[in-house]
């Protein structure tokens, strides 16, 4: 599985007019192979993230999965499209864990394997294997509220991870943890990424993290270097 | 109210893949259900409150005003069917407008909203 973006643009139209946030983004890798997104805050990380994931639209340019064309302007007609490519082969991790509060930690695993119609008993014992290979077999029936930060990250990443995604984005996932958590997540999310042969994209403050990734690069002023 | 505190989850969810149409779908059924359960509710309790107005209560009125001693109470079952369905028919057109505002949430600007 390959993925490929190719001249991506992005505008924000604002009333104070057009910002150009990402100018002919490319990007390509091979099933398997990580990219580290370095870049000051507010450069544009997430938004680059967001549109290479389809849940933004881009101005310009062509995403590809295994060379079907996925990305299509912003008709509202192709929108499915979009979330259903995300369901199938998407998985997003926040910088914030974004659980459901009222969910305990198996069930907010359990969560895009439904959306996906495997049944109940399938979507249990992958969201029990899945969180014990993150170490939180002992975790399971524990809401959002009870665990702690580190926990809540390796929860999101284990949701997800567990319909095996071929492209994986992180969104600074380690970015509200102290360094000694925040080496452990990215351990875990690493590994499992690894484990599944997926392409994994992360943006990330952390320059010692981002020499981890077989590919590096700078976003500056909506251009990759 | 309920879209407004589910902004952030909807938008998860449509990062997971939820399409427009399963959100308008899950919120329109919670609505409809919140709907028929307060009309089941309302009907049960009404139906007790007029059988008990009716046959034990008996609630006084002053006969130089009203010209009857009583509230007079008359229960009819087409009366309480035809309530019960407008109740389940206006619970379900309310419910619409908020459904289709959940499904147009847009998932980049939802995971930006506080709390």
């Amino acid at each position: 599985m390959a993925f490929e973006a190719r001249n991506i643009q992005k505008i924000f139209h604002q009333e104070s007019g057009d910002v150009r946030v990402l100018e002919d983004v490319s990007v390509a890798l091979q099933a398997g192979e990580s990219l580290s997104i370095v870049g000051q805050s507010g450069v544009g990380k997430s938004t680059l993230l967001h549109c290479l994931g389809l849940l933004d639209t881009i101005d310009k340019g062509e995403i590809f999965f295994s060379d079907e064309l996925v990305s299509r302007g912003g008709e509202s007609s192709t929108q499915d499209a979009r979330a259903l490519v995300r369901r199938r082969s998407i998985g997003f991790v926040f910088q914030f864990h974004y659980l459901m509060s009222e969910l305990t930690a198996m069930e907010n695993v359990m969560l895009p394997l439904l959306m996906s119609d495997h049944s109940q008993e399938e979507a249990e014992s992958r969201a029990k294997e899945i969180l014990s290979s993150v170490g939180l077999s002992h975790r399971l029936q524990h809401r959002p509220s009870k665990l702690s930060g580190g926990e809540q990250q390796r929860v999101a990443i284990a949701r997800a991870l567990v319909h095996r995604p071929k492209l994986i984005l992180a969104d600074e996932p380690t970015g509200n943890l102290d360094p000694k958590t925040a080496e452990n997540v990215f351990n875990v999310l690493k590994d499992q990424s690894l484990r599944l042969k997926a392409i994994l994209i992360m943006a990330t403050h952390h320059m010692d993290l981002a020499k981890n990734f077989d590919k590096q690069a700078t976003l500056v002023g909506g251009r990759l270097q | 109210m309920v879209v407004r505190d589910k902004t952030k989850d909807i938008a998860i969810l449509k990062s997971m893949g939820a399409t427009d149409s399963s959100i308008l779908k899950i919120f329109f059924m919670q609505g409809v259900f919140v709907g028929l359960v307060g009309t089941v509710v309302g009907i049960g309790l009404g139906v007790v409150m007029s059988i008990l107005l009716r046959d034990y209560v008996r609630f006084p009125l002053d006969r130089s005003v009203y010209m009857i001693d009583t509230l007079p109470v008359d229960l009819r079952i087409s009366d309480v069917i035809l309530v019960g369905a407008g109740a389940v028919i206006i619970s379900c057109l309310a419910t619409l407008y908020p459904a289709l505002l959940a499904s147009r949430v847009i998932p980049t600007e939802g995971l930006k909203v506080d709390g």
